[in-house]
């Protein structure tokens, strides 16, 4: 059954949102903090008032108590009830009226073996670990059979060894969720590696939803682009000031509601020049990373972020030289 | 020496306040924790009132608005005043306990299929298990003390309303100093048997978390 959801609300923030999401696939939340992703959320489990319509398949949601929605909801923290055990959390949430007690048990425990805590289903939520908590988190979610399942930064609170194990493990109950997925996250890179499609959230708007693949490598809008990461998002009219050749604009795209996208990965920055077409600038700031350094040049009145080689003695404030590689520029509306 | 039937009378007093008190507490408290919006202050001030009003006005009062019935110098009537007058020693623990209780675990339960009384009951209540017994513990505690209520309202009628604090400042007035002692003793027993009650039925919550 498909999510589409067409949600308005006024408290805690101002929310105008259009979100689908076909049964079995994932898509993912992103935007900046306070952007709306958890409130959105929320909205969708029916914990936030909301107008509009959540639908799921052709039963409608909206004005459905948060207890009759078949939803599973894994949050940043685990949330589970500390008086009761891992196996108790995991049944709790297992509908007794279809299931009978000794069902309820095998399912809690095959779904604690799903995500490796075969063993551990008689302890306590103070005697596992911050993953594992989660791990129960997502097998609770799962084993209330949802029509929707939601997971709101799941991994933000564990190590990111323990992130990387739970990423592998989601991964492989990917082919046993049959429902519709919303995952928020404010990692893109989290997001390119669960999520089928990206849904972009800026002030309480979804701003856009496409494919994880075609929004990560080439955002239809420069507000997209930004939410997403990229730092060259530079006005048309800066670039052409500022550079001596312009990449080619779509004709109905005015000129001032016009962007350029220049991957920072293909812009080198160099001490000396290297071709002719190679522009001259001077070095703003210099971000080393233990793999990468990347410098943040002034070209005219345009900062462009570009890759520094590693040999380059290039210091703040020193003239350099910057090369563009031309085909990998595009250009957007705003 | 020890008068059983004032001793009898105190803990039969102190029981059913408590009984009493403590699911109005619950109630009360959980809605000022979990509810109250921004102009919940009127409501605790209100709360809190009967703690910040001497016992004798609130027992002056009383009289005033059941002056004719049945409930005046019964200990029917007894009850339902300390019942007003401790309304605060069970909101105040439970409330806290209430507070303690993230939200997203109430959520999570919702999202689990939890009906609202289901949450209550099986979420909720387990976690402010402790605030509730404080509460049970801090009315009972405090209706053996109880003096000001007790005189107004109950008046001092042998094996009907006269209670440990009352009778021993009885015995005091009449200079039986012995009698006065030996009470007072059975009052101090009692606080402490009510507070290591409090800890054994607590401790295994504190050992859960």
């Amino acid at each position: 059954m498909n999510l589409r959801a067409d949600i308005h609300a006024q408290w805690p923030i101002t929310l105008r949102a259009r979100l689908s999401c076909p049964a079995g696939q994932m898509v993912a939340l992103v935007g900046s903090s306070g952007a709306g992703k958890s409130t959105l959320l929320r909205t969708l489990a029916g914990l936030l008032p909301c107008e509009g319509s959540v639908r799921i398949g052709e039963r409608e949601w909206q004005g459905v108590p948060t207890f009759r929605r078949a939803i599973g909801l894994v949050a940043q923290s685990a949330n589970l009830l500390p008086h009761l055990n891992a196996w108790e959390n995991v049944a709790m949430a297992i509908p007794a009226a279809q299931f009978s007690p000794l069902q309820r048990t095998d399912i809690a425990k095959d779904w604690l073996e799903r995500v490796n805590l075969k063993g551990l289903e008689a302890r306590m939520p103070h005697q596992l670990s911050g993953g594992q908590q989660q791990r129960v988190a997502i097998a609770r979610a799962l084993a209330r059979q949802p029509q929707l399942l939601l997971l709101d930064e799941p991994f933000s609170s564990v190590d990111a060894m323990t992130r990387q194990r739970l990423y592998e493990e989601l991964i492989t109950l990917r082919a046993q969720i049959k429902c519709p997925t919303v995952l928020v996250t404010h990692d893109v890179k989290e997001a390119a590696l669960l999520a089928d499609e990206i849904a972009v959230i800026v002030d309480g708007r979804v701003v856009g939803q496409g494919s994880a693949d075609l929004f990560l490598t080439a955002p239809p809008t420069a507000q997209i682009a930004r939410v997403l990461g990229w730092r060259n998002v530079i006005p048309y009219s800066v670039w052409q000031a500022a550079m001596p050749w312009t990449p080619v604009k779509p004709n109905d795209l005015a000129a001032n509601d016009a962007f350029v996208l220049a991957p920072h990965r293909h812009i080198s920055v160099h001490e000396n020049m290297l071709d002719k077409k190679d522009v001259a600038g001077v070095v703003r700031s210099i971000l080393r990373l233990p793999h990468q350094a990347w410098a943040h040049v002034d070209i005219g009145e345009m900062h462009i972020w570009g890759a520094l080689s590693p040999l380059t003695a290039l210091e703040m404030g020193a003239a350099c030289w910057t090369k563009v590689d031309n085909c990998k520029l595009s250009v957007v509306s705003k | 020496m020890i008068d059983w039937m004032v001793v009898g009378l105190t803990l039969k007093l102190a029981f059913c306040t408590a009984l009493l008190t403590t699911p109005i507490g619950i109630a009360l408290g959980r809605w000022v924790a979990v509810r109250q919006g921004r102009n919940g202050w009127w409501i605790d001030a209100l709360l809190l009132l009967p703690l910040l009003i001497p016992p004798t006005v609130v027992g002056l009062y009383f009289l005033a608005v059941f002056a004719g019935t049945p409930l005046v110098f019964s200990f029917a009537g007894l009850v339902l005043a300390s019942v007003l007058v401790n309304i605060p020693f069970a909101v105040i623990p439970v409330r806290r306990a209430w507070e303690q209780i993230p939200r997203e675990t109430r959520e999570t339960a919702a999202c689990a299929g939890w009906s609202p009384w289901r949450v209550f009951k099986g979420c909720e209540l387990p976690q402010a298990w402790p605030g509730v017994v404080s509460a049970f513990a801090l009315v009972a505690a405090h209706t053996v003390g109880e003096f000001g209520v007790v005189m107004m309202v109950g008046g001092n009628l042998p094996g009907e309303t006269r209670t440990l604090a009352v009778a021993v400042y009885d015995h005091m007035q009449a200079m039986q100093l012995p009698q006065a002692h030996a009470l007072a003793l059975v009052a101090v027993a009692l606080g402490v048997v009510i507070a290591v009650l409090s800890n054994v039925l607590t401790r295994t919550h504190r050992e859960v978390r």
